[in-house]
């Protein structure tokens, strides 16, 4: 099963700009979101990542309205939507486990918004009955689900019910989607397929999107900006591949699976700036770094075998895991001294091999400067 | 090898229970003798010692419709006005977060197994009062109707509270959050999203409602006065005053076949209900901004106030009131026995506490024994018969069920009998124990059962370490609710108490309630506040340590 975006070709331009600006959002004492700014450009996927009671859930329905924010500013389009009732703010929202209605079947699910609500397109309401008609049609065919009209919502299978879920959000052509976490259901393969039909399907459409998951993965490859909230402020937003490299802090880094995070220290010598990890010299730096301790933050990709080239660091494998993308080592460095080793021993070095090593092995590992990120502590 | 592998499937057979077989056939022997021969015994009564031409005579006269017809109106205002009252009363209490939330659910509920005399007994102190205030205001004198309908929206609020609002607090609030955000306004929310997953639960309560309101037998006789006549009364009066059995068991088979329709209905509706619920989490409450807790709590509070409070404070009123001042001579007074009564209202109140015991063990047993046959149900279809059969008792009343005992069991002195009584309660009780009982039981996971024979417990010590602990709440709370049940119990025990040794509370509390006489009446009212006292206790130590939402109904 695919999408098939051709059906809605014409409609491109469809989404709305938004802006957040300083809105917070209290639950009694705890601070659910702090201060929070987002701008997202029309047509704009952004993904919000961060950890489980983060926030991010909170922000979907603060911007639907199903929450009261304390203040700041939720503006969609020109519409300032802070005190509009959920069901005039037209945006569209699609729920983790669906959240389909299950007395309805699934043209009933997709025509609810057209039948009963309102819609920024047609602010009175009410469209002709063949209109609706027309139109789930052409949303089930968007997502692949042309001859499950009739069908009750029960007897999905869960892949089904999130594409019937997605065409309820898109029909009545809401200036915003916002999904929340809706992939988190499926199995894996299921996830990254639509994950991949979803983000082609989204900028055929042209349009906005919010799109919240706990998955850096499916937040990587969905999403033009990701943004990554932890305890209700957002730490980092960018494109997904600078966010990767360019965490900004150790919280971001790990909650984003960084494992190479080490102390380290800059040495002004006499022709050049030295980065040095205990008592191993890295390499040179730009001179435009300052001497100092610093946290690096070393992507596993910039780790490679040295194969005969000078090594950075020696290590000595502990354990070989194959994944899709290589063989995942973890080793230790040869002779830590205190600054590599962290109170429980020798901190963990992580890297991704091409071939299959064995505990045990000693090899040497060299280092891509440029892809290193250096924290100031 | 292929027979073998098909039974590996059904690999939790084997961890079912020995001798269930056994265990069923004392379940099936007890209700065969005691719940459903006195039936046979009404039917067999009607149709062949008095003979079809009788029979037909007795239908064909207009006072036997009018009394079918009178029974009918005044359940359908019962149940028509305690929705209501209830809707609003369920969707505060289940939808909102408020403080004293549970407390004032709590007081809703109880009142459901307080007895019914006691419960004529406030709501008439209560018209009493009102009238005695309001002269100008004669509807809410004796013979109206209202006092009736107070009484069965009294009990039956809790119906509708724990019905609807169960499912009420069950709703997925994603649904509509979500139909809010396709645009969807408040109301066309409430048309297209929750109303309809509510209505079968509204009918359901309805018919329930309607079925107990069809049944009353204390409030009509206590609060209806001489002429008001229902489908029970009758057969009371038919039975016992005029000793013409033939008419009384004709008038029962109208009963026993619009109970049956009824239950049938409700059965049907039920299965629907539990198909479809989910347990409400606390993060499904709404918190509520303070002028709408006002609001609400203002609500809830005034309906229970006036149809709740205001008669139990009446009847305290009442029970304390001496002469033009107040005291307790007539609590004092209960212990010494008037003429009018064989023993003193202690004594009853001992005894009805006795049976009460006494029949709550016999069904606790029944239904352990139950349990244990439906737990080896794979064995025989000898499960299936019984539970098809084991909750009939619940849907024929206890008048009906009395006078099938005086049909059935007629060759017994009932003076030397005392027995029948507890059993005929016993016989009530067993739905009670059974519906706190059965969910429960069911609800324990399989893998619970496999995982203790996997660590190496043999059948008995699965039970024992499995099954049993996380049964044995639930039997606790059906105990509570059969004693409660049987505390109360008016309808079987008018026809069954002869003598001091099975004269009850509740017959106490009628008899002093219809004869004249402050000191009496004072009297009453005292000892309708001791049985309630008792009762309520029962009831809300329940209701407090229950740990979940699906008993009693």
């Amino acid at each position: 099963m695919t999408f098939h975006p051709d059906v809605a070709s014409g409609r491109a331009g469809l989404g709305e700009p938004l802006t957040l600006n300083s809105v917070t959002v209290r639950y009694g004492e705890t601070t659910a979101l702090d201060d929070l700014t987002l701008n997202v450009d029309a047509g704009e996927i952004v993904a919000i990542v961060g950890p489980s009671g983060s926030g991010k859930s909170t922000l979907l329905r603060s911007i639907a309205g199903l929450e009261t924010i304390e203040t700041g500013q939720i503006l969609l389009g020109d519409r300032d939507l802070a005190t509009v009732a959920t069901h005039r703010r037209w945006v569209g929202l699609m729920f983790q486990d669906n959240a389909l209605f299950p007395h309805l079947t699934v043209a009933d699910n997709v025509a609810y918004g057209l039948v009963h609500g309102s819609s920024r397109l047609q602010p009175a309401g009410r469209r002709a009955s063949g209109a609706v008609e027309s139109r789930v049609a052409e949303m089930l065919g968007l997502v692949g689900l042309e001859d499950f009209g009739s069908r009750p919502v029960q007897g999905l299978s869960g892949g089904e019910a999130q594409r019937v879920a997605l065409a309820r959000a898109l029909a009545p052509e809401p200036g915003l989607l916002m999904l929340d976490e809706p992939l988190g259901s499926l199995d894996r393969a299921l996830r990254e397929e639509l994950t991949i039909e979803l983000r082609s399907l989204l900028n055929e459409l042209g349009q906005t999107a919010v799109h919240v998951t706990h998955d850096q993965g499916e937040a990587f490859a969905i999403a033009d900006r990701v943004a990554v909230l932890i305890g209700g402020s957002l730490r980092r937003v960018g494109p997904p591949e600078k966010v990767w490299l360019e965490p900004g802090s150790v919280e971001v880094a790990q909650f984003l699976g960084h494992r190479n995070i080490w102390s380290v220290s800059v040495e002004s010598g006499q022709d050049a700036t030295i980065l040095r990890w205990g008592h191993r010299t890295l390499g040179e730096v730009g001179p435009a770094t300052k001497a100092g301790r610093y946290i690096a933050v070393v992507p596993e990709q910039s780790l490679t075998l040295a194969r005969g080239r000078a090594a950075a660091i020696e290590v000595v494998v502990d354990r070989v895991a194959f994944t899709r993308q290589g063989f995942e080592v973890e080793c230790h460095s040869e002779g830590d001294d205190d600054h590599a080793r962290g109170a429980a021993g020798p901190r963990p070095v992580w890297f991704l091999a091409e071939e299959r090593l064995h505990p045990g092995d000693r090899v040497g590992l060299s280092l891509d400067l440029n892809r290193l990120h250096l924290l100031q502590t | 090898m292929l027979a073998r592998i098909q039974r590996g499937a059904g690999q939790t057979r084997r961890l079912r229970p020995r001798g269930s077989t056994v265990a069923g056939l004392v379940v099936l022997a007890y209700l065969a003798l005691l719940a459903f021969w006195p039936l046979i015994a009404i039917l067999h009564r009607s149709f062949r010692s008095v003979g079809l031409d009788r029979v037909a005579e007795i239908l064909a006269k207009s006072s036997t419709w009018s009394v079918v017809g009178f029974t009918l109106w005044q359940a359908t205002l019962s149940a028509v006005l305690t929705l209501l009252v209830g809707l609003p009363v369920a969707h505060v209490l289940s939808r909102y977060r408020f403080a004293g939330r549970g407390a004032l659910r709590a007081f809703v509920v109880v009142p459901f197994v307080m007895p019914t005399l006691v419960v004529a007994a406030a709501v008439r102190a209560a018209f009493e009062m009102v009238s005695a205030a309001a002269p100008w205001w004669p509807e809410l004198g004796q013979s109206s109707l209202w006092p009736v309908l107070c009484a069965h929206v009294f009990f039956n609020l809790a119906v509708v509270v724990r019905l609807v609002g169960g499912r009420w607090s069950a709703l997925d609030r994603r649904l509509q959050d979500g139909a809010a955000v396709l645009g969807a306004s408040p109301l066309s929310v409430w048309r297209t999203i929750v109303f309809p997953q509510l209505r079968s639960v509204i009918v359901g309560s309805f018919v329930l409602v309607f079925m107990f309101s069809f049944t009353s037998f204390g409030v009509i006789r206590v609060l209806g006065g001489l002429r008001m006549a229902t489908l029970e009364t009758e057969i009371y009066r038919y039975a016992i005053a005029r000793q013409q059995f033939d008419v009384a068991a004709v008038l029962a088979c109208l009963q026993l076949a619009v109970v049956g329709v009824l239950s049938f209905l409700t059965g049907r509706i039920q299965r629907v209900h539990t198909a479809s619920s989910r347990r409400a989490t606390a993060d499904d409450l709404v918190p509520v901004d303070r002028l709408r807790r006002v609001l609400y709590l203002g609500l809830v509070v005034g309906i229970v106030a006036v149809l709740q409070a205001f008669p139990i404070a009446m009847l305290i009123e009442r029970s304390l009131r001496v002469g033009d001042s107040h005291g307790l001579a007539h609590y004092r007074a209960l212990g010494t026995r008037l003429d009018l009564l064989p023993t003193s209202s202690l004594q009853a109140v001992a005894n009805s506490v006795g049976f009460a015991l006494l029949a709550a063990a016999i069904a606790g047993v029944m239904a352990l024994l139950a349990l244990w046959a439906l737990a080896g149900r794979g064995a025989a279809r000898l499960g299936r018969l019984l539970e098809a059969v084991v909750f009939v008792p619940l849907g024929v009343s206890a008048v009906t069920l009395g006078f099938g005992y005086l049909v059935g069991f007629g060759s017994f002195d009932l003076r030397s009998a005392w027995w029948l009584l507890p059993l005929a309660h016993s016989v009530i009780g067993l739905p009670f124990v059974l519906s706190a009982m059965v969910p429960t039981f069911r609800s324990i996971e399989p893998s619970l059962r496999e995982a203790a024979a996997s660590l190496g417990a043999g059948r008995s010590r699965v039970v024992a370490t499995v099954d049993w602990p996380l049964t044995r709440g639930s039997l606790t709370t059906g105990l509570g609710f059969a004693v409660a049940v049987s505390v109360g119990e008016f309808g079987a025990s008018s026809f069954l108490a002869r003598g001091d040794a099975t004269f009850t509370a509740p017959l106490a509390i009628f008899r002093l309630l219809g004869t004249p006489g402050d000191a009496v009446r004072g009297q009453a009212m005292a000892l309708s506040v001791v049985v309630g006292v008792v009762v309520g206790l029962i009831a809300y130590a329940i209701e407090v340590n229950r740990s979940d939402e699906v008993t009693l109904l």
